[in-house]
């Protein structure tokens, strides 16, 4: 016997995570296809009772976190698609509301839909009313699909296809609790199912996050990321003991909320003819040191951009050096490095008789022996224009640096190594 | 000593500058410099333009050219005489012919080849030279131009104040110090200011189909590359002051100028013991002979003095070459007509070059050809446009050689369209927004403000700055060239070698070969242009006289049409003219009825009397109130009524052509024929020079010598300096009052045959197929629908019980490709009718799926009725399909289905609009008809018999929506409807107020107020149908 389905299809402008959250609502098994989403629903009419029902409960789902969409409910995965994409509103499936379906709604071949408005076929209904083996015969067995979708026949499956970046592990506690000793077995109960569940996925985790919700109805988050992945299950309980009793939470716990977060996959690095490389964790600590030093936004990976801008390159402080060589040959030809000071070291200029002559800033000062320039970009004229003027200068007993002029006032913007 | 931008680029480079041609002159002028160089990439097509420029200003032009290398880089050579250019030209031409369009370039040979006389410069970043020192091959690129170039080759220096820039100037002066080769400096310049930089960049963007935020690197550093001053070269070049000195030597050096291209007409070859001159006299004496019977006394006094001042400005070549195609043509059975001053000759009249007789009607010679005139005289020969047309146009290459002659250039500059686009898609604006534009742009009327019309459409530049940009790039943009077209119908023959005057490039079209100057161009450097033009109606008129010899056994010529025929000149009278050459646009339809022409000379004034200088110029309304007797007739001045009554008493003392401005200073001031004509020319001029005064002061002087007095002076003057920018030329009105004419009579006397020819020829003239059929049917005339077994590819005349039906073409059948129609067309010819929609299938092999269905849509697929169209559509659908026993099962179950229902009459009207663009069947507004009466709703026959001050409202059909420059915002609109057509005034206000409903809907009700002239005042606008499908319509063209 075959087994009942049913589906449920949102098509909407918001955002797919948005749409995937009330999807969870109601469904494990979910499917984002263009414009929205696609979920199972089969067995809510057990629990909530039948079609208009469901639509009206997952309507107010929608209506709570302020999503305009289209939502339509089917026995038929194609179905609930057409309906939610093309009907405005709920539409849920009695038989009828198909047959009053536009044609055009069904995505033909633009030469067959011409043949058929034609012929003064309109609605679905009217295609409906040709014998399949005409419809066979004139558009071949491809057109099969087209009268599997009117019949509401159609032979598609969902394909979850939402693929898991974390697991999450919550627990409500029946009396709240403001001592976290008390805790201690929950939480490490909580790591214990998560750090399962990552294992299930093949996965490991460096970064947790823990969550509660205190009985003001205000929640408190703690990061916790060390610098390589690890499913060890002690190493992490020890872990979120130490970086709560940093800062432990003020207020009485009502629920505690664990996610684990998945480690990208990468190869191993070991091996017997493997180049040697430096640790990505050793690179990890070396960057968070230095980011200690100097601050997270100054310590990034150069990224130089293809535009006219004011600076060739942006320093994107999410990103950390790979820590993979290169294995092109550098190029023979003798290169200049260029070391730009950030910020610009404000300087005092000498000028006589527009060549420049002495320069002075609070870490060097000396005598212009040669000098470059100007040199002058500008663009961006069409928003935000901007205009440099700029000099290469070799001061006495110091090296070369580039000198820059914003409004009478002068910079060393960075040096030639 | 000064400095001279040796290398500068203009917006002929195509994309790549920010400036025009004029714009560098004047750029080069503003800072005093003595000269300046123009080097387009692979072109010479701004160079006029440059020169004429320069010369105005008293500057020196040099021009030269960037070659495309193999590799990409360019090389800018400079002719240094006559023999440079024309290597230049020659150098150009060869590379541009022998590649696809856009894919040329120069090979090392080639340059080799031709750098005769042509001076060398190395260019900048994307030159040869600069490229290969990047490339660490300097040495060896400047060896072998030094080896090609000797002392010719000159290394250039730029500084735009790039950092990277210095590491090559520093490696050219090595190369210049080791290779002995000077170096001079330049700015590479790009545009003429520094705010032209932008609209270099956009540029940038449109060449490399990206926005402005995409493109990157592509766009400039900076906005260096402008025109430079001596003193900031100086500065820039302060370490190499040589480098500034030298450019003045190099440009003393380039002394070729433009004014020594040499252009020579070619020799017509005669007959030993003959000149061109005695051939000429031979030829005219015999044409003349043929078109008076005996040449009479004042025939032979105007050809004997056109003769010999064809003879002293040695123009019988040029003579004999437009006869010899006019031979051909005539040979060939192909059409031919002259037009334009041309008609004013009797030697052209004699050779068989023109129609119009002009001792008959009077036309002036001097307006054609004078002494004084120092350009070629303008010939314009109309041919049938199509095939035959082709064929006149291959003859003149086959006998000259396709390096002897060549089509004129049209240069295609953004219009507002394709600037609002493209400037559109450079700010990143999606496809619904470019479209938009595109319809705001093609709809706005030229007084309107751009900002506003754009803050309608949603695109506020005081909200937004990007915004403001566009707006302002859109406008920059406008008359900017964009690429070379090609002329309709100029072409320029030479007897040198046509390459060595103006380099050849391939155009578009197979076959056909451009030159790089358009016709203005070629006007400016002497060059002969003769225009074989394709005119629609010369081959409706041909394919009207075939089908008459052909169907009906009557031969008929344009000469041998009956004149003065009267139900001919009633048509004309009452304005029943649509289809008519010249005669049938709205405007003409509209004054008809009040002008009434009775013979040829009102119909040669209804020709030229239409136009925009004449309605600005109120000479219209005057011409109407004297014809209806309403205002009195005065000749300019009451004094000079006996010296001007000739001249001016046929259109009734208004001057309306320039043959008249000519004869009327020939009479009052005793002017020769060629001061006459460089007066005309001279008072045309949009900016008064120092010319005008000193005709002016001639005009006057003989004035006072004639006893003229200070006052009448005065009038004449004023008039015609109001004059000179509406006349029209007589002989040019004459010419096409000719057509007009004949077909006029071919529509009243054979309506079948000449609507037949019109819809073969389609597109021509104002109105499109539907209405013409409509036309056609309110004057009787029956019509047969599209039948593969009765329709040849072209409209044809079938007579059923002597009644002549028009049996529509398969032509009109949309999607159907003209090599399929005639493969139908043949297979039933030969083989017998088509039995069913399989038998077509399988006989013609050339047949696609879509286009059986479109014929089956169209109901070409009936066979005798025996299916509807819904049937033969549904049946198509099977036979297109692979055939097998299988299917032939299904087939034979498939007999008219129950779910296959017949169309609706309205149904087949639409479709037939869809399918075909017309219907023979009911009108749209038909089928509301009834409904329309109930609301009291008037149809076009009624509301052309309204009294003035009337409110009434009509509904109809919009076929035309016009908005003329010289109607000072008011629109027109036609509507039509089964009874006919009715015309409104919308005044810019009312149209404002209604905008969108008059231009987005195709059915409209209208309520108004009557005024005169058949025309109703639109008052209030509403959509009246919802019809899918409306008759096309002739909008804002």
């Amino acid at each position: 016997m075959k087994k009942f389905k049913l589906f449920a299809c949102i098509v909407s402008a918001a955002g797919k995570e948005e749409l995937i959250s009330v999807a969870k609502d109601f469904s494990a098994k979910i499917e984002i296809i263009d414009g929205g989403v696609l979920f199972d629903i089969s067995g809510l009419e057990n629990l909530i009772g039948d079609q208009n029902k469901i639509a009206k409960r997952i309507s107010t789902s929608l209506y709570k976190k302020n999503i305009n969409a289209n939502l339509g409910i089917s026995a038929d995965a194609e179905t609930a698609i057409l309906f939610a994409g093309n009907l405005q509103g709920v539409t849920t499936d009695t038989g009828h509301e198909i047959k009053q379906m536009f044609i055009e709604t069904l995505g033909l071949d633009a030469d067959i839909q011409n043949v058929f408005s034609a012929m003064g076929i309109e609605s679905i209904e009217q295609l409906k009313n040709i014998p399949e083996n005409d419809l066979i015969a004139r558009y071949g067995q491809d057109f099969r699909s087209v009268i599997d979708l009117i019949g509401q026949q159609g032979r598609r499956t969902l394909v979850p296809n939402i693929k898991a970046q974390y697991v999450e592990w919550k627990f409500e506690l029946e009396h709240s609790v403001k001592e976290l000793e008390r805790l201690v077995f929950i939480i490490s109960s909580g790591v214990s199912e998560v750090l399962s569940e990552t294992v299930q996925h093949s996965l490991s985790t460096e970064h947790m996050t823990i969550e509660f919700t205190f009985e003001s109805q205000q929640t408190k988050s703690y990061e916790v990321k060390i610098s390589f992945p690890t499913i060890q299950k002690n190493f992490w309980r020890k872990i979120i003991d130490h970086r709560i009793s940093q800062d432990l939470p003020q207020e009485h716990i009502t629920a505690v909320k664990l996610i684990c977060h998945f480690t990208k996959p990468r190869s191993a690095q070991f091996g017997l003819y493997s180049a040697a490389k430096p640790e990505p964790e050793s690179l990890h600590l070396t960057v968070n040191k230095v980011k200690k030093l100097v601050g997270d936004g100054n310590v990034g990976v150069p990224v130089l951009l293809d535009q006219r801008l004011q600076k060739p390159f942006l320093l994107d402080s999410g990103l950390e050096p790979s820590g993979i060589e290169s294995n092109e040959r550098a190029d023979i030809k003798p290169q200049i490095i260029f070391n730009y000071f950030e910020p610009p070291i404000p300087a005092f200029v000498w000028v006589e008789n527009r060549k420049l002559k002495y320069l002075k800033t609070k870490y060097f000062e000396g005598k212009v022996k040669e000098h470059g320039g100007i040199w002058r970009a500008n663009s961006h004229w069409w928003a935000g224009f901007w205009s440099v003027e700029e000099w290469d200068v070799e001061v006495e007993n110091h090296g070369v640096f580039r000198l820059s002029r914003k409004e009478r006032e002068w910079f060393v913007t960075g040096e030639y190594d | 000593m000064s400095f001279v931008e040796l290398h500068s680029r203009s917006a002929f480079s195509f994309l790549a500058s920010g400036s025009q041609p004029e714009d560098l002159i004047a750029g080069a002028a503003d800072l005093g410099m003595e000269c300046i160089a123009l080097l387009d990439r692979d072109n010479v097509a701004g160079v006029v333009r440059f020169h004429l420029a320069a010369k105005e200003q008293g500057i020196r032009a040099i021009v030269g050219s960037e070659i495309t290398l193999d590799d990409g880089s360019v090389l800018p050579l400079l002719p240094l005489s006559i023999k440079g250019y024309q290597n230049l030209c020659r150098l150009i031409t060869t590379i541009k012919l022998r590649s696809p369009k856009g894919e040329h370039f120069a090979a090392k040979e080639d340059i080799e080849r031709h750098s005769e006389d042509l001076i060398c410069i190395t260019g900048g970043n994307d030159g040869f030279v600069y490229q290969n020192v990047k490339n660490n091959t300097g040495q060896e690129a400047i060896a072998w131009l030094k080896y090609v170039f000797e002392d010719r080759l000159y290394i250039e220096l730029q500084r735009h104040f790039l950092r990277h820039e210095e590491y090559i100037n520093q490696a050219l002066l090595g190369l210049s110090h080791k290779f002995k080769v000077p170096y001079f400096a330049s700015n590479g310049v790009y545009y003429k200011d520094r705010k032209d930089r932008d609209l270099f960049d956009v540029f940038t963007c449109i060449k490399n189909h990206c926005t402005i935020e995409e493109a990157g690197k592509l766009l400039s550093e900076n906005s260096e590359r402008y025109i430079k001053s001596e003193r900031q070269m100086r500065r820039i070049f302060e370490d190499l002051p040589e480098a500034v000195e030298i450019t003045q030597d190099i440009a003393a050096r380039v002394a070729f100028s433009m004014d020594e291209i040499g252009y020579t007409f070619p020799d017509y070859p005669v007959p030993e013991n003959e000149t061109m001159d005695s051939f000429l006299r031979k030829r005219s004496d015999e044409g003349a002979i043929k078109r008076y019977g005996a040449i009479t006394a004042e025939a032979r006094e105007k050809l004997d003095k056109e003769l010999a001042l064809i003879k002293k400005l040695k123009l019988a070549g040029y003579f004999l070459l437009v006869w010899d195609i006019s031979e051909y043509a005539k040979k060939s059975g192909i059409l031919s007509q002259g037009r334009g001053s041309a008609a004013n000759s009797v030697v052209c009249y004699a050779l068989g070059i023109t129609a119009v007789d002009p001792i008959e009607a009077r036309l002036l010679f001097e307006r054609f050809l004078s002494e004084e005139r120092d350009e070629y005289p303008d010939i314009d020969i109309d041919l049938p446009s199509g095939d035959d047309r082709e064929k006149v146009i291959q003859y003149v290459y086959e006998k000259y050689g396709a390096r002897g002659a060549g089509m004129t250039a049209n240069v295609i500059s953004y219009r507002s369209k394709s600037a609002a686009r493209e400037v559109g898609k450079v700010f990143g604006f999606g496809e619904e927004t470019l479209s938009k534009l595109s319809k705001l742009v093609s709809r706005m009327g030229s007084s309107e403000s751009t900002v506003g019309r754009f803050k309608e459409a949603g695109l506020d530049a005081e909200k937004s700055f990007r915004i403001q940009k566009y707006i302002e790039m859109y406008s920059r943009i406008l008359d900017f060239p964009r690429h070379l077209g090609q002329h309709s119908g100029g072409m320029v023959i030479s007897l040198n070698r046509l390459d060595s005057a103006v380099p050849i490039e391939p155009a578009s079209m197979e076959g056909r070969n451009i030159i790089q100057w358009d016709k203005d161009d070629c006007a400016a450097m002497g060059i002969v242009k003769v225009d074989l033009l394709g005119l629609g109606m010369m081959a409706c008129l041909r394919d009207t006289f075939e089908i008459l010899e052909k169907q009906k056994g009557e031969k008929l010529e344009i000469a041998t049409i009956p004149a003065d025929d009267p139900k001919t000149y009633k048509a004309l009278q009452t304005g029943d003219t649509v289809g008519m050459f010249q005669v049938e646009s709205r405007a003409q339809i509209a004054f008809l009825p009040r002008s009434k022409p009775k013979d040829f000379y009102d119909i040669v004034i209804q020709v030229a009397i239409i136009r925009p200088g004449p309605i600005v110029g109120n000479m219209l309304s005057s011409y109407l109130k004297r014809r209806e007797g309403k205002e009195k007739v005065v000749y300019i001045h009451e004094s000079l009524e006996d010296v001007l009554k000739p001249t001016l008493m046929r259109t009734l003392g208004v001057p309306l052509f320039q043959e008249q401005l000519l004869k009327i200073a020939m009479d009052v001031a005793d002017f020769t024929g060629g001061q006459a004509e460089e007066l005309r020319r001279v008072m045309g001029f949009k900016r008064p020079d120092k010319k005008l005064k000193l005709i002016e002061r001639d005009l006057r002087t003989g004035m006072t010598r004639r006893g003229i007095n200070k006052d009448a002076q005065d009038t004449i003057v004023q008039s015609i300096h109001a004059f000179s920018n509406y006349g029209f030329p007589e002989s040019h009105a004459a010419s096409f009052a000719l057509l007009a004419y004949a077909s006029a009579y071919l529509k009243v006397h054979h309506i079948d045959a000449f609507t037949a020819s019109m819809l073969n020829n389609y597109p021509l003239g104002f109105y499109t197929p539907a209405t013409l059929i409509k036309d056609a049917q309110r004057h009787g005339q029956h019509f047969k629908y599209i039948d593969v077994n009765y329709s040849d590819y072209y409209c044809t005349l079938e007579e059923i019980d002597n009644t002549s039906f028009i049996r529509l073409g398969m032509k009109y059948v949309k999607g159907l490709r003209k090599d399929t129609g005639l493969a139908i067309e043949n297979e039933r010819k030969n083989n017998g009718p088509f039995k069913n929609i399989g038998d077509l299938i399988s006989r013609v092999e050339i047949i696609n799926k879509k286009e059986i269905r479109a014929l089956s849509i169209s109901g070409a697929l009936n066979f005798e009725k025996t299916v509807h169209r819904r049937q033969a559509l549904w049946e198509s659908e099977l036979e297109i399909k692979p055939k097998g026993e299988l299917f032939k099962l299904i087939n034979e179950q498939q007999k008219d289905p129950a779910y296959v229902n017949k169309m609706d009459p309205l149904k087949l009207t639409e479709t037939d609009l869809i399918s075909t663009g017309m219907t023979i069947g009911k009108h749209p507004m038909a089928y509301i008809r009834s409904e329309l009466k109930q609301r009291g709703v008037l149809s076009s026959i009624e509301a052309n018999n309204l009294r003035k001050g009337e409110v009434v409202m009509v509904a109809g059909a919009v076929i035309c929506r016009q908005r003329p420059m010289t109607a000072k915002g008011v629109l027109f609109i036609t509507l039509e409807d089964e009874t006919g057509h009715s015309n409104f005034i919308v005044l810019p206000e009312v149209f404002e107020k209604y905008r969108s409903v008059i231009v987005e809907n195709s059915y409209l009700l209208i309520k108004g107020k009557a005024e005169d002239r058949r025309m109703v005042k639109g008052l209030h606008f509403e959509s009246v149908t919802n019809f899918t499908a409306a008759p096309p319509s002739h909008d804002f063209r």
